[in-house]
């Protein structure tokens, strides 16, 4: 690239464009430690949360949530304050905000099961659901489309399976429909 | 019928920054200066002539200790681009 204020031709523009704009990268795998992160901490809580109540007399067996979910609140916090984005894309910013208003309906849906003595299992497959979907559709990565359809199929499970294995299923559908297609794109060239 | 090009987008790091941002929300100088292949000083000059004509907004913070430079394409510098756009095609019968 030169580096004197010289006028352009028109052709010389266009190419100039043309490079520039091919060169731009899309940086949606350069979130993954935090989407990943969140996958293993939720499905921990939904897995501790089983054993807990399942197979002990343990009091506080619902401890792994708010505990597991504080800590990826710090985490979270503490990795965009040590690395502010080089880049930030339009869809990167969408899709960051996407999982921060779905954060944000995890722990109101949460508030109000509780509140109501309901398990919050199956509507926070919903919103996982969602948000995978939503994110698999707008990547045009087909196993996280396939997640979020999971999530889905999971949550209508949820209600016809004892209360008990609702904690485990999120955990499952977390697992499957989740970690593993994030893991797929962690490694794919999207 | 041609237009005159646009003074402030024809020369090349200058259109190579806009065409950059066009397709970001926000990019860091670091990135600017690799993707556009030039000099921290050149791009520097660029900015801030790209900054007073408004086609780019530049925002000054700190990574840890080190100050941290975002550009960001302003309304204006986006229409300006489309314009710039309009303008070659029609030089090139595009």
């Amino acid at each position: 690239m030169e580096t004197t204020d010289n006028h352009l031709e028109p052709l010389q523009g266009l190419k100039i464009i043309t490079e520039a704009i091919s060169q731009t990268r899309e940086n949606a795998r350069e979130h993954s430690f935090l989407f990943l992160l969140w996958g293993w901490l939720i499905a921990a809580s939904c897995i501790l949360f089983f054993i807990l109540k399942t197979f002990t007399s343990f009091k506080l067996f619902f401890l792994p949530f708010p505990v597991l979910v504080a800590t990826g609140i710090f985490l979270s916090f503490r990795h965009y304050q040590s690395r502010p984005g080089a880049v930030q894309t339009y869809l990167g910013f969408y899709l960051k905000n996407l999982w921060l208003v779905l954060g944000i309906s995890f722990m109101v849906s949460v508030l109000i099961n509780v509140l109501q003595h309901n398990q919050p299992f199956t509507s926070n497959m919903l919103i996982g659901g969602a948000g995978t979907l939503v994110t698999g559709l707008v990547l045009r990565f087909r196993p996280l489309i396939s997640g979020g359809v999971l999530f889905f199929i999971l949550a209508v499970t949820s209600i016809f399976v004892p209360e008990q294995y609702a904690p485990l299923l999120l955990g499952v559908a977390v697992l499957t429909g989740y970690l593993a297609p994030g893991y797929l794109l962690k490694k794919s060239t999207v | 019928m041609f237009n005159d090009l646009d003074p402030v987008l024809n020369t090349p790091v200058r259109l190579a920054i806009v065409s950059v941002l066009i397709k970001l929300k926000q990019a860091d100088f670091a990135y600017l200066m690799e993707t556009t292949n030039t000099t921290q000083g050149n791009l520097s000059h660029q900015i801030k002539k790209l900054s007073e004509a408004a086609y780019i907004e530049v925002i000054k913070t700190y990574k840890g200790n080190y100050p941290h430079t975002i550009c960001k394409l302003t309304a204006k510098g986006r229409k300006a681009f489309e314009q710039y756009v309009d303008d070659i095609k029609k030089y090139l019968h595009l």
